[in-house]
């Protein structure tokens, strides 16, 4: 009988409470504004979001939840449905390694565990610094080049582990010129 | 019609009926996991799949509606295979952790495996570690074991109106689950706990404590609000460990339930019970015998009597009890103490609502039964929250309006659940109704659209109603009411155009701006626009408590003996003196008004109180308290020791709703039965028993041997419930009236005419709540949230972590203006008392109320409410003078709760001086 956990923190007032604002919501309003006209907009609205924010804040979701009229789990639902929604702040850059057939018999695997060691991340996970994100991916479409990496969007191709180092190291010396560093 | 066979049965079914359905009025079973009764197809688990002939491939028999002729087999072997094959996907990931599963016993999956004789099967099982969620409270989700029936997620959605949780992610990772994996934090209802067909999610309480099949079901009412929820409350020895929802042909209530249905039964068990009668003794409650207990009542009753005769004496009888306790409460105190003074909380709130029905229509009753809300196309809710009041009569709401069949109008002046689905929802001043609905009556009456042909046949006083609303106007109403005078006048055209509208109403201290008035004003409404005594129209006050209609129809009521047989009338009272063969005062005696007022006076010397806590229900605490102080002579008879219970002379300890046999009526006049389940605690005994046995230790005998003898008498002496013989409430519950053995009930009153042939309409003045000056700049707004239910479920310990104090609500630009944050505390100063209170900062409350739950003890609500006594209105001083911050350790010492503390300290000290200088006392009263 362990019903006597409390849930103060989470309680919530569904959809009347003032929400405790840490992220400027204003921008989500005028994008469920202009977008509401017609049924059926909830992908459309969501991905303006993340193009304000870089991925849907928690809160955002919720005011687009809010704001259409819809459960929050239901927005909640189409998010974590869709890979192209993203819940937490990604990186300024993004990697994604192939682990496609060609590029796993060409050493893709090797390509990706080097990556994974100086980046100090797995699959879908952000570096500390927000440097970038990694993501393993089915195919880039570009066996040719095999094993290849996207960074951003830019391909690399026919790769080993030396030079994927190679080009990470490149990136973070450019990211850091660009930010005066 | 369209003619199936199924396996080689034939039968006709109407066009669109599905397979599936088909084959249930067959009795060919089909297993299903998504398919739910009360849910629309879905069609995902692909387990009712069925051979159709001249088809090659199979159908989900659950999305496959009839055609003409279509010929069904069932139970092929490639059926079977089919199934099997679903099941051994299931497996795969589905882990056969039965011997640990909550749901083991009763789960769909668990019985087709047995049934198909598989284990996993070729594909094995993969075992993948999801989450459990262990902190959300009373409902306890464990996703490894979740099939994807989506059961939870549609009966949240399509019953529910909440949307807690929805599928999540894609593929073989999908889960379902609230949203961004939060705790669950919804309205703990459980339909989806009882919808679950595998023990994905089930009861925190009930989880490992006990198997299933070792739980014997035992039928009953649930004792919380007036809905009356037929249940089964699971049990085991003498300790109920599960609550199950009812749904056939009797149950009100569709097999759903509340959180306090499902989760509340805990205060059963709490260890705060009293189980032995007490007696004080040096000022100390000290453990008596029955015996004793009733001598010391006997003896002290008979001296007060003798002293001071019999009016000295009154009962406040209890609207949650039983009919047949209420019954032999009033004929104890009528008959064997000699007194009328016997009333109960309906007093405050529902009783003069009811009187205003009685005015209107003749009878003091809800006109309509809440199944009847399938047949209105406009529900007006007014001052109503009834998700919260009365929750499953919220979700025939809700499906009523949600699929399009009603429009729903709602007056209300918080924000509630059913506000977001109203069209036009009318945010009125706090207190103000009775101008909103006479602007209403204006409109319709000014624009001709009042229905004529009722009007001129059915209803009488039409002229001085039209002469009373000169002034109305909704335009010069908008100063008073705030509601914009064009969203009125629409709303009130909506009324008169719709077919048959029926009004929902909160009575009583869930709603205290809600009336004798408002009451009125609304039955006027219904009067003019011809929405009475119809099938879907008509007017249903709701009550938060089980049984406050059953209290009041059996004569806990002042001026009324049983069945509203008036005490004043000479003819009714010598009948009733020949079935008792007793002599009965005359004249009303003093209502629970007047008994407080005249106690706190010492006119009234000793009370007898039954299944009540006016220290903390009844308005105006500091008054109450010093009633009781002054008595000579406090019973209180209860299952806890309660505020009340702290200044009481003899405390006797009674049993509660599932160690008992009896009948409630619900809020819709449907009497129903409660029956035992388990043993009471220690020497505690029913009501009905104590007041036999204390009837027969002053001289009276009832001659009743059994809760249900009291029925019997029942039947005999209310005539509209001569037709409820106790072996007809077996199976359903019956609506009175029911004048007859052979009257099936009466679910509609009013059908062809009126008890007094026509319906009156009457002029109501509309009067200002007394915020009393400019001094008193807030309004306070007592009311129940949906967690708890009275205090009772306060001793719940699962409803506890869900809702552990009370929280006040103020609107943000109060809280701007008084520098309040959430969870901040504040002392609230009324004209009548202070009380200290957490506040959350929240939209759903208008600017210049302040909303405080009244459940919990330490926040004393009714200390801050004032009444008048000449008016008996019932609450009516509301104004909150002073709203400021306090520090939290300061208030633990300055709180009201903690000052009565005190002053039980200081009672139980005097009294223990008084002893010392005075010697010992015998027995008999002080």
């Amino acid at each position: 009988m362990s019903a006597d956990v409390t849930l103060e923190d989470v309680r919530k007032d569904a959809r009347a409470e003032e929400p405790e604002e840490q992220i400027d919501l204003a921008a989500v309003d005028k994008i469920i504004d202009s977008l509401t006209e017609m049924k059926g907009m909830l992908i459309p609205v969501l991905q303006n979001v993340q193009n304000v924010y870089g991925y849907v804040p928690e809160e955002a979701a919720n005011s687009v939840a809010d704001g259409l009229g819809l459960y929050r789990s239901q927005v909640y639902g189409v998010l974590t449905f869709y890979t192209q929604f993203h819940l937490s702040p990604r990186g300024r850059h993004i990697i994604r390694a192939c682990s496609g057939t060609a590029c796993h018999v060409r050493g893709g695997k090797t390509v990706i565990s080097k990556l994974e060691s100086k980046l100090g991340i797995g699959h879908g996970e952000t570096t500390d610094d927000m440097f970038a994100s990694f993501e393993k991916v089915a195919c880039l479409g570009a066996c040719g080049l095999a094993p290849v990496i996207m960074i951003d969007i830019d391909a690399h191709g026919q790769l080993d582990s030396l030079k994927a180092e190679r080009i990470l190291d490149n990136l973070r010396e450019m990211d850091r010129m660009k930010r005066g560093e | 019609m369209f003619t199936i066979t199924i396996d080689g049965k034939k039968t006709q079914v109407t066009r669109g009926t599905t397979v599936l359905n088909a084959a249930r009025d067959l009795d060919i079973d089909i297993p299903t996991f998504c398919d739910h009764k009360y849910l629309l197809p879905f069609g995902s688990c692909r387990m009712c799949v069925v051979e159709v002939e001249g088809s090659d491939r199979l159908f989900a028999s659950c999305v496959v509606p009839v055609t003409d002729g279509m010929e069904v087999h069932t139970n092929t072997a490639r059926v079977k295979r089919a199934r099997e094959a679903v099941l051994e996907l299931l497996l795969t990931y589905h882990p056969l952790e039965c011997p640990v599963c909550p749901q083991s016993g009763r789960c769909l999956l668990q019985d087709l495996v047995f049934e198909h004789g598989r284990d996993y099967g070729r594909f094995g099982h993969i075992d993948v570690e999801k989450r459990i969620d262990h902190l959300s409270p009373l409902i306890e989700m464990n996703q490894n074991r979740c099939i994807l029936c989506g059961r939870c997620v549609r009966i949240c959605d399509e019953v529910q109106a909440e949307g807690e949780f929805d599928f999540t992610g894609r593929g073989f990772p999908t889960v379902v689950e609230p949203t961004f994996a939060k705790p669950m934090d919804c309205e703990f209802c459980g339909q989806c706990v009882q919808a679950c067909p595998v023990g994905s999610l089930y009861s925190r309480i009930f989880k490992h404590t006990a198997p299933t099949w070792e739980l014997t079901q035992v039928r009953t009412t649930c004792p919380f609000c007036g809905v009356g929820c037929t249940l089964d409350l699971e049990v085991k020895g003498d300790h109920i460990y599960h609550v199950l929802g009812v749904d056939d042909e009797g149950s009100n209530n569709n097999g759903f339930l509340c959180c306090k249905g499902r989760f509340g039964y805990e205060y059963v068990h709490h260890p705060d019970r009293i189980t032995e009668p007490m007696v004080r003794q040096e000022g100390e409650l000290v453990p008596v015998t029955w015996e004793e207990a009733y001598e010391y009542i006997a003896q002290g009753m008979e001296r007060i009597r003798s002293e001071d005769g019999p009016d000295a004496l009154g009962g406040i009888s209890s609207a949650r009890c039983t009919n047949e306790e209420n019954y032999l409460f009033q004929k104890f105190m009528r008959a064997v103490v000699g007194t009328n003074n016997v009333d109960s909380i309906a007093r405050f709130g529902h009783f003069p609502g009811m009187e205003a029905l009685r005015k209107a229509f003749g009878v003091e009753a809800p006109t309509n039964s809440l199944n009847d809300l399938q047949h209105s196309d406009l529900i007006f809710a007014i001052d109503s929250n009834i998700t919260e009041d009365d929750h499953v009569a919220g979700l025939k709401v809700l499906k009523q309006v949600r699929s399009g069949n009603a429009k729903l109008i709602a007056a209300n002046t918080r924000g509630v659940k059913i506000t977001r689905f109203a069209d036009p929802w009318m945010q009125h001043n706090a207190g103000t109704s009775v101008a909103l609905l006479n602007s209403m009556a204006f409109v319709i009456l000014e624009e001709g659209l009042e229905d004529k042909v009722f009007c001129s046949t059915r209803v009488t006083g039409l002229d001085e109603l039209r002469e009373s609303l000169g002034g109305s106007e909704p335009e010069k109403m908008e100063a008073v009411t705030g509601v914009k005078a064009g969203v009125v006048r629409e709303a009130a055209r909506t009324i008169a155009s719709a077919e048959n509208v029926t009004i929902l109403i909160t009575l009583g201290g869930a709603s205290p701006y809600t009336g004798e008035d408002t009451v009125a004003a609304a039955a006027n409404l219904a009067l003019i626009t011809g929405n009475v005594g119809k099938v879907g129209a008509g007017i249903i006050p709701l009550s938060e408590y089980n049984n406050i209609q059953g209290s009041m129809d059996m004569g806990a009521l002042a001026e009324f003996l049983p069945g509203y047989q008036p005490v004043a009338d000479d003819g009714i009272r010598t009948w009733f003196e020949a079935q008792w063969g007793v002599n009965l005062p005359t004249g009303p005696g003093l209502n629970a008004i007047g008994m407080i007022e005249a106690a706190a006076e010492g006119k009234v010397k000793g009370m007898y109180i039954m299944g009540e806590n006016p220290l903390s229900s009844f308005p105006d605490q500091e008054r109450v308290i010093e009633a009781m102080k002054k008595l000579d002579l406090l019973v209180v008879q209860d299952m806890f020791l309660t505020e009340t219970a702290l200044f009481a002379d003899v405390v006797l300890p009674t049993s509660c709703g599932p160690e008992k046999n009896g009948t409630f009526t619900n809020t819709d006049r449907r009497v129903q039965r409660i029956r035992k389940a388990i043993e009471s605690p220690g020497k505690t005994r029913d009501d009905w028993k104590i007041l036999t046995e204390l009837s027969e230790a002053m001289g009276y005998s009832n001659g009743i041997g059994s809760a249900m003898e009291v029925l019997d008498e029942i039947t005999r002496m209310v005539p509209f419930y001569a037709g409820i013989l106790p072996e007809r409430l077996e199976k359903n519950g019956i609506h009175w009236p029911c004048p007859r053995p052979d009257h099936p009930g009466t679910e509609v009153l009013h059908l062809d005419r009126f008890p007094s042939g026509l319906g009156r309409t009457r002029p109501v003045q509309f009067q200002e709540p007394k915020k009393a000056t400019p001094n008193y700049p807030y309004l306070l707004i007592p009311g129940t949230i949906l967690y708890h239910s009275g205090t009772t479920t306060t001793m719940a310990k699962g409803l506890n972590a869900v809702a552990p104090t009370a929280i006040a609500e103020i609107n943000p630009a109060d809280a701007r203006e008084l520098e309040l944050k959430t969870k901040d505390w504040v002392r609230l100063t009324s004209r009548k008392g202070i009380t200290e209170v957490e506040v959350k900062v929240t939209k759903r409350n208008m600017a210049g109320t302040i909303f405080v739950p009244t459940h919990f003890r330490e926040v004393p609500v009714n200390a801050l409410i004032g009444y008048d006594p000449v008016k008996e209105r019932g609450l009516t001083y509301v104004g909150i003078e002073r709203i400021e911050r306090i520090d939290v350790q300061r208030k633990a010492d300055e709180s009201q709760a903690s000052k009565l503390k005190k002053t039980v300290q200081e009672i139980q000290d005097k009294k223990r001086r008084a002893v010392k200088e005075s010697g010992p006392e015998v027995s008999g009263g002080k």
